[in-house]
């Protein structure tokens, strides 16, 4: 016999590949090594041959997977199988017939309680309301199964390729409804053949009594917590039966009665609906691909008080006249002299060296004014063409008007 | 940024600020429901894609008359009411499918709170799981036509046709999840040859 906890250790280490496992089991109850080395490989492509077989071994050394006598086939542990599929609701619909056993074990067991009553036997007492207890957590357990079952019958049933034939396609539905619905129906019906709401109500009302005696009498606390307890979930049983019949009917029926309106996109619809169940709404949709928006919240603009200064002044604005200065004279014609510039250039360039260029322009031109003389001196310092010199001295050069004082420059060959 | 080489006539375009407005806003543009700003999308749908290309948005028009700005991506808010409505569209056409309804005709059904808890009755599970009661069922559809997915008329909501958005992710993802599982079907008879592959 395996320590539980280390099968419980591997089933955690390895859940996804027993999550596989369990999923296929519904078709293939046994496995060759090679066909769970793919499974394992289609889970975790990166892991190594070597590393699939170690996880393989690791599997069967904790009983997760049981090694067949005769063809070395391997079979899932029992226990862990129900224990997934629990998990995954990958339930096969239970037999109605299992039910009702159920039911009737209720009856017996509320008989055993009344005797343990009248004969005042605690200790039969106890077991009589620890067995309803269990049983009463089994045909909870079941039923929940059974309506998860019956959902994905149902879905199966609408996910269906919508060309196949409604009698093919709602075969198992046809089949669901007629072995397990209706005999529940009968179960629950309120008639001579329903057993369920009677039966627990029996269980509720002696469990009811039973804790009443105890508290009159005085008992231990936990008997009487017990009972409580028993009482508390016949009572949830009851609701939980109901619940579970209606919806059982309300997906099955419509199936039956062949009314749905079956296209490709109602089975698409069907069957996302049957991952969401059994996975979860976030990990069947991911955001890519939904409809997605994005919300721009408008800038707000606003003006400060200044804009308030600045209209004031524009209400209260008054014309201010502005004078405009008198108009300048022009320059004259006159006082713009002509000068022939490759002349100058010529008569420059036999008179070199020249060792004050501003002399020898008032002395070669008289005629120019003193604006035009100063300008021919800056232009001609300004050529590159001639090698300049400046002197160190200063030196006063008297033109008609002006008398310059400056650092001549010199011009030389 | 693309040059654009094509000239923007900005005087055809005379509702552009509602448009931008609207479709700035996360909301979709259905012709049915606004008729007029559809008709002037549809006359110059070019110059407004060009636009709104030019500005960094991506315009989409659907034949089936709805139109939006396309984003890949968007915050967790909008990712969980995104789910949430899918999860409440599925349950409503699943219901009317059952019902023998036509799902291509969702622009007439009308959603009132007792639909609402119909299908509360009927997928208890599925909603708690996700938090949702009548109160945020009703919260949703009132966010749906914030949105342009319906709209809020005398007896309560009605689908835009926005919603083919939903069904045609719903036909994709279950087209992909059902090709998935073909090819887990098929892997035990191919992977075996591949283990060979990879020892070697």
């Amino acid at each position: 016999m395996v320590n539980p906890r280390s099968l419980v250790q591997t089933l955690y280490l390895h859940w996804q590949v027993v999550e596989w496992l369990t999923q296929r089991s519904r078709e293939v109850p046994v496995f060759e090594q090679a066909q769970v080395l793919a499974i394992m490989g289609k889970v975790d492509a990166s892991k190594t041959l070597d590393e699939r077989e170690a996880a393989l071994r690791a599997l069967i050394n904790a009983e997760i997977l049981l090694l067949l006598p005769r063809d070395n086939l391997l079979q899932l542990n029992g226990h862990v199988v129900e224990f997934v599929r629990g998990l995954t609701r990958e339930h096969e619909l239970g037999l109605s017939a299992v039910l009702q056993a159920r039911v009737q074990g209720v009856r017996e067991a509320t008989g055993r309680l009344n005797v343990a009553l009248e004969q005042r036997d605690l200790d039969a007492l106890r077991q009589a309301s620890a067995l309803l207890a269990d049983l009463f957590r089994q045909i909870s357990l079941q039923l929940d199964q059974d309506r998860h079952a019956i959902l994905e019958i149902a879905e199966k049933a609408k996910s269906n390729d919508s060309q196949m034939s409604a009698s093919r396609r709602y075969r198992q539905v046809l089949q669901a409804y007629d072995e397990y619905v209706e005999p529940m129906a009968a179960m629950m019906d309120s008639g001579p053949t329903g057993t369920f709401y009677r039966y627990l109500e029996e269980a509720e009302r002696s469990l009811d009594f039973s804790h009443d005696i105890l508290t009159a009498q005085g008992a231990l606390y936990t008997l009487r917590q017990l009972v409580r307890q028993a009482a508390f979930q016949a009572k949830e049983l009851r609701k939980l039966g109901r619940e579970v019949l209606k919806q059982s009917s309300d997906t099955l029926l419509p199936l039956r009665e062949e009314l749905r309106q079956h296209n490709t996109l109602s089975a698409n619809i069907s069957f996302l609906l049957g991952q969401v169940r059994k996975r979860g709404l976030v990990r069947t949709f991911r955001p890519a691909g939904l409809p997605l928006w994005k919300v721009d919240r408008p800038k707000r603009v606003t003006v400060g008080d200044e804009i308030r200064t600045i209209m004031s002044q524009a209400q209260n604005f008054s014309v201010i006249s502005t004078v405009f200065p008198e108009e300048a004279p022009a320059v004259s014609v006159d006082e713009l002299q002509l000068v022939d510039g490759a002349e100058l250039r010529q008569r420059l360039a036999n008179c070199l060296p020249v060792p004050s260029l501003l002399d020898w322009l008032r002395a070669e031109y008289t005629h120019l004014n003193d604006a035009t003389l100063l300008r021919l001196y800056h232009e001609l310092i300004g050529q590159p063409d001639w090698q300049i010199g400046q002197s160190d001295q200063r030196h006063s050069t008297e033109l008609n008007q002006l008398n310059v004082i400056h650092y001549p420059h010199g011009i030389y060959p | 940024m693309t040059k654009q080489s094509a000239t923007l006539h900005m005087g055809r375009m005379p509702r552009l600020d509602e448009l931008f407005k609207l479709f700035n806003a996360g909301k979709h543009l259905n012709r049915v429901a606004e008729p007029a700003l559809w008709a002037e999308l549809e006359q110059e749908q070019e110059q407004y894609q060009t636009l709104f290309s030019s500005l960094g948005y991506q315009l989409r028009v659907d034949a089936r008359g709805f139109a939006w700005f396309h984003f890949d991506s968007a915050n967790s808010t909008v990712n969980s009411t995104t789910r949430q409505l899918a999860l409440l569209l599925m349950l409503l056409f699943e219901l009317k499918a059952d019902q023998g309804l036509h799902l291509g005709r969702f622009c007439d059904w009308i959603l009132d709170r007792e639909l609402l808890t119909t299908l509360l009755d009927r997928s208890h599970d599925l909603l708690q799981a996700e938090g949702l009661d009548e109160q945020s069922l009703a919260g949703l559809l009132d966010r749906a036509c914030n949105y342009g997915f319906a709209e809020l008329g005398r007896g309560g909501w009605q689908l835009l046709p926005a919603v083919w958005r939903y069904l045609d992710h719903f036909e994709a993802l279950a087209i992909e999840q059902l090709d998935d599982d073909d090819v887990e079907n098929g892997v035990q008879l191919i992977e075996p040859a591949e283990d060979e592959g990879e020892e070697s």
